[in-house]
């Protein structure tokens, strides 16, 4: 089977954590952590690189230690969070290109910084198909309490609400999304796609569970429409689905602006 | 009989990471059904003292109790609404879903019940919302948002009521019609507002608690402009829309200070 039709199949899938995730990101405000997150896992999947483990396995537990490490500064070490923000971006970065520097072997560079559907096999579809579960099973299940902490965090604290425990549990979920589509549109584009369906799902819907349905679906049309149409056109395909997104996005902030004045 | 003051604060100093008191020597009781505003100028810790009382921080001396207990042990008892600027105005949540966020006990999932749905119901019908159920939040004038934070603070069943800046931009009508509102509510609960319109310490409230790093109460009917200029430090304009001159019969009016 073709390495388009796996990359297919794992857009699809990751899609679904994305639309749940994509929405959290959105509307609580932490695309800049999410950005963070994604930069640094190259920290991981240079170390994978180096000392030969699977550039998966590296990327999961730098995003999960990146998350842990913004989400104690946020809540304990009262610094100034967009500095630690952009010292881990840089710092998770710098540690991958190191890595990577002294490592022989035949990978790109680019390919993990822009996404190549060549690095996505079988086995990723697995992979994939488990951590949807482990990201969207917490999101349904406890999804009166997340909705509460996102809306109100005070208030919900004050209800008995576990609110550190919540807020690490999306940040974690967040970091564990980002890894699910690496490999199609890259560590650097990954958060247009955290951020983009959600933005565009929000300008036609009410409430979160409907925005989160709606950004899956969009998701789901953004990656498939944007890999068919670079393999067609010979593009590489994680710009191609970005861009697609991007136009998506600005379109529908154009609809809303005239249909407001209409 | 039983003792009963539900708010007691004992030598209390509050202060952030800088060492510099926010507030200091605090001595304060409030007792069951009463009503208070707090006042003061900004920085003065009317949100400081309000974050204690609901347990949000720790003092750095003295201790606070709440219904006998320490703040975080008495949330059950206590119905918070904060001021609805602090909420993001693009969320995406309609009025039940915030309403029944008071619902939201210790329960780990924080499912809600059909008898949860009934208290929101029975609230919102008590607010006179209830048409609004499924109407998206953002949209809703201030007035009406106000009153659905009122609404979600009572479906945790209080016995007393904080209520932080509740008639920060709203207009003059609805907050004459609001502290209707809190005057009924009275009735059956405490309450503690915290304000920084002066003009509105209305005779609905029993007592002042001026607020400015030390902490003094006063009840409503004696507040003047001399205390005002204590609390504050130097002269307010003070506009009282209550003013009754009860000897005399003079119009209704202003008494500026």
């Amino acid at each position: 089977m073709s390495n388009l039709y796996y990359a297919l199949i794992v857009a699809l899938l990751a899609s679904i954590a994305f639309g749940v995730i994509g929405t959290f990101v959105v509307t609580r405000r932490i695309s800049s952590i999410a950005g963070a997150i994604a930069h640094s896992v190259l920290g991981g999947i240079g170390a994978a690189l180096y000392f030969g483990f699977h550039p998966m396995i590296g990327a999961i537990i730098t995003a999960i230690i990146a998350a842990l490490v913004i989400g104690f500064v946020k809540l304990y070490a009262k610094q100034r969070e967009d500095t630690v923000i952009g010292a881990i971006w840089a710092i998770g970065m710098a540690i991958g290109l190191l890595f990577i520097a002294n490592t022989t072997g035949d990978f790109q560079l680019e390919d993990y910084l822009f996404g190549n559907i060549h690095l996505i096999s079988q086995n990723d579809i697995y992979v994939i198909l488990i951590l949807d579960i482990v990201i969207i099973l917490p999101a349904i299940l406890l999804f009166n309490n997340i909705l509460g902490v996102c809306f109100d965090s005070h208030f919900s604290e004050l209800r008995g609400v576990r609110v550190k425990f919540i807020y690490f549990m999306l940040l974690i979920m967040t970091a564990l999304t980002i890894v699910l589509m690496v490999k199609i549109v890259g560590i650097i584009m990954v958060i247009a796609m955290l951020t983009l369906p959600a933005a565009t799902a929000g300008q036609f819907t009410k409430r979160l569970w409907s925005m989160m349905l709606l950004s899956m679906l969009l998701s789901m049309v953004f990656t498939s429409t944007g890999l068919l149409l670079s393999d067609k056109i010979k593009m590489p395909g994680g710009p191609t689905i970005v861009i697609i997104a991007g136009l998506f996005y600005v379109g529908s902030l154009i609809y809303k602006k005239v249909k407001i004045k209409s | 009989m039983k003792n009963n003051n539900i708010i007691e604060i004992k030598d209390l100093d509050c202060s952030y990471g800088n060492n510099i008191p926010v507030l200091e020597n605090v001595n304060l009781t409030f007792n069951e059904l009463e009503s208070a505003c707090i006042v003061g100028p900004n920085g003065g810790g009317k949100t400081t003292l309000l974050y204690l009382i609901l347990g949000l921080l720790k003092p750095s001396r003295g201790s606070i109790t709440v219904f006998g207990k320490p703040p975080t042990e008495a949330y059950g008892k206590i119905g918070y609404m904060p001021q609805y600027v602090q909420l993001d105005d693009q969320f995406p949540i309609c009025v039940l879903e915030v309403v029944l966020m008071g619902r939201l006990e210790k329960n780990f999932w924080g499912r809600y019940s059909k008898e949860d749905h009934k208290i929101a119901m029975d609230v919102m019908k008590e607010m006179s919302i209830e048409h609004l159920a499924q109407r998206q939040f953002s949209e809703l004038s201030g007035g009406q948002r106000q009153r659905v934070l009122i609404a979600r603070a009572l479906t945790c069943n209080p016995k007393l009521l904080l209520l932080d800046e509740p008639t920060a931009n709203i207009d003059p009508g609805m907050q004459e019609q609001f502290y209707e509102i809190l005057y009924k509510l009275n009735q059956r609960m405490s309450i503690l507002t915290v304000s920084h319109d002066l003009g509105f310490v209305s005779d609905k409230m029993n007592s002042v608690i001026c607020v400015n790093k030390t902490v003094q109460v006063h009840p409503t009917n004696k507040l003047d402009g001399n205390m005002i200029k204590d609390v504050y430090g130097y002269d307010v304009n003070l506009i009282r829309h209550d003013y009754r001159c009860d000897h005399n019969h003079e119009e209704e009016g202003c008494n500026h200070v």
